[in-house]
């Protein structure tokens, strides 16, 4: 079923009593041409794009819980590319382009909203640091543009007034969008079962099984499938995944704190980030306040984290915007990212013949759409395109580390 | 919040405490002898164990003294604050 206006308006004639499931759940098959653990953003994608592109559409998503239930439902929906480093600014402000056409593409609406940056600068060094990233990003295409503090009380009135905080200025980037994170996921878990793509939740990977030719199939909690390319895409358990495989990933599991206000009209449109404090901030289409910050301090597989990081955040952006004094604090999570030592994800081949892994994204939402092509590619071509050049697995081995913070703690 | 009880302060909240990493991830006692394959491995690998390990933690808005913390990552859970050989 085609949505369009004009299909909404017939259901409603009929009392909404037509509408079919997005997508098949299926029972698995004895075997696939291509098999991708993890049913978020990025494994979805990746089977639809197998699919779309490379026309392999005996292809299986294994999800162990529910559609999108991991990070993709725990995100906090920015998608930007200030990235300094040339892979990753290559990457990202590609990144960022290939979310705009997805509705269409997708005919699911992932309510795609330009909102623009910007981000509040409370030192001359903080001003100077960000003309060099003003400079730097627009070699690879992003529009960063330094403002000056007039224009900043433009953007946020509601901040408070540079006598009591030293705010010197800030820098507005209009590329910056959010989407809705569900949407990703059931999106591409419809357009993919469209093309035949088998979908199957409450279906755990518990082994991975290896002959001499490389990946021969996997060990499910419902039964063995055989198959002899295998795609990751699995978030805060790579490791453990990998390891079924004999893989060791060089990662580290911690929690990323977000929470949420109480809904209230609109008062904020761009995504707001106080560079001092690490925080930053929007509001999303319901309503809510959308607030975060950097990772909690140590590693841990609890998807709740620390109080301290929420309070601190909050303290920040009171600090800043008075006026959200009395809001109510709604709710508080954490997703479990999994963070390579230089916070840049591992998308690529590994030792075994016929399985490759998507992880390690530290927040890698923004990235979805992108990731999930490069990860289709490389499993259908078996050689990672130019564009993921940079994020192999042997990088750590051969010292090619993109030692960029800015993946999550330099927003 | 996770309530460390530091065998020589007693117990404090852990923002006063920092993560120093896994026991079992320790520094070859040979670095020289190593490849280059398992030098890497020591330095970007580390255990990531999913469950209980044991850790070391700083007390640094305390004592300053280094503690052995045996801590369940999953639900961040404790059994047991030890104190540190040499540290004591």
């Amino acid at each position: 079923m085609k949505y369009s206006a004009l299909t909404l308006a017939l259901q409603g004639l009929r009392n909404h009593r037509d509408w079919r499931p997005a997508w098949r759940n299926a029972t698995p098959k004895k075997s696939y041409d291509a098999i991708i653990i993890g049913g978020g953003g990025h494994g979805l994608g990746a089977a639809f794009y197998l699919a779309k592109k490379h026309g392999i559409r005996n292809v299986a998503v294994l999800e162990k819980g529910w559609l999108g239930g991991g990070n993709t439902a725990r995100n906090t929906m920015t998608i930007r590319d200030n990235f300094l480093y040339p892979d990753n600014a290559r990457f990202h402000h590609a990144a960022v382009k290939a979310w705009h056409s997805l509705s269409t593409e997708l005919n699911f609406n992932i309510m795609l909203s330009k909102r623009g940056m910007t981000t509040v600068l409370m030192s001359e060094r903080d001003l100077s640091d960000a003309q060099r990233m003003v400079n730097t990003t627009a070699l690879f295409g992003a529009k960063h543009r330094i403002i000056d503090l007039a224009e900043l009380q433009r953007r946020l009135p509601m901040a408070v007034s540079p006598e009591r905080l030293p705010i010197v200025g800030g820098i507005h980037h209009p590329d910056v969008v959010i989407a809705r994170h569900d949407a990703i996921a059931w999106g591409y878990a419809r357009a993919a079962s469209k093309f035949g793509v088998d979908i199957v939740e409450n279906c755990e990977v518990v082994d991975i099984h290896c002959d001499a030719q490389g990946v021969c199939g996997v060990e499910t909690t419902q039964g063995r499938i055989a198959t002899r390319k295998l795609g990751m895409a699995v978030a805060g358990h790579g490791k453990q995944v990998a390891a079924m495989a004999e893989i060791v990933l060089p990662i580290e599991t911690v929690p990323l704190q977000a929470l949420v206000s109480s809904p209230v009209k609109p008062v904020i449109d761009d995504v707001v980030v106080l560079r001092g404090f690490n925080t930053y901030f929007m509001q999303s289409d319901k309503g809510e306040l959308v607030m975060g910050a950097g990772t909690d301090p140590y590693p841990s597989y609890a998807q709740r984290g620390s109080p301290q990081i929420p309070e601190a955040i909050i303290a920040a952006i009171l600090q800043v915007f008075p006026m959200f004094e009395r809001m109510k604090f709604m709710r508080q999570w954490a997703g479990v990212l999994d963070i390579t030592y230089d916070n840049t994800p591992i998308i690529s081949k590994t030792p075994v013949a016929g399985f490759y892994v998507d992880v390690a994204g530290s927040g890698g939402f923004k990235t979805t759409p992108l990731a999930a092509m490069m990860h289709a590619d490389l499993i259908a071509n078996d050689r990672p395109d130019p564009m993921i050049d940079a994020y192999s697995l042997d990088r750590f081995a051969n010292g090619r580390l993109i030692l960029e913070r800015a993946s999550y703690g330099n927003r | 919040m996770i309530y460390i009880d530091c065998p020589h302060c007693g117990e404090r909240n852990e923002d006063e405490f920092v993560y120093g990493g896994d026991v079992a991830h320790r520094r070859p006692e040979d670095p020289a002898a190593l490849s280059d394959a398992q030098w890497c491995n020591y330095i970007y690998t580390v255990p990531n164990t999913k469950g209980w390990a044991e850790e070391h933690w700083w007390h640094m808005r305390g004592c300053q003294r280094w503690i052995t913390v045996h801590r369940n990552s999953v639900n961040n859970e404790l059994q047991s604050v030890l104190r540190e050989k040499g540290n004591d």
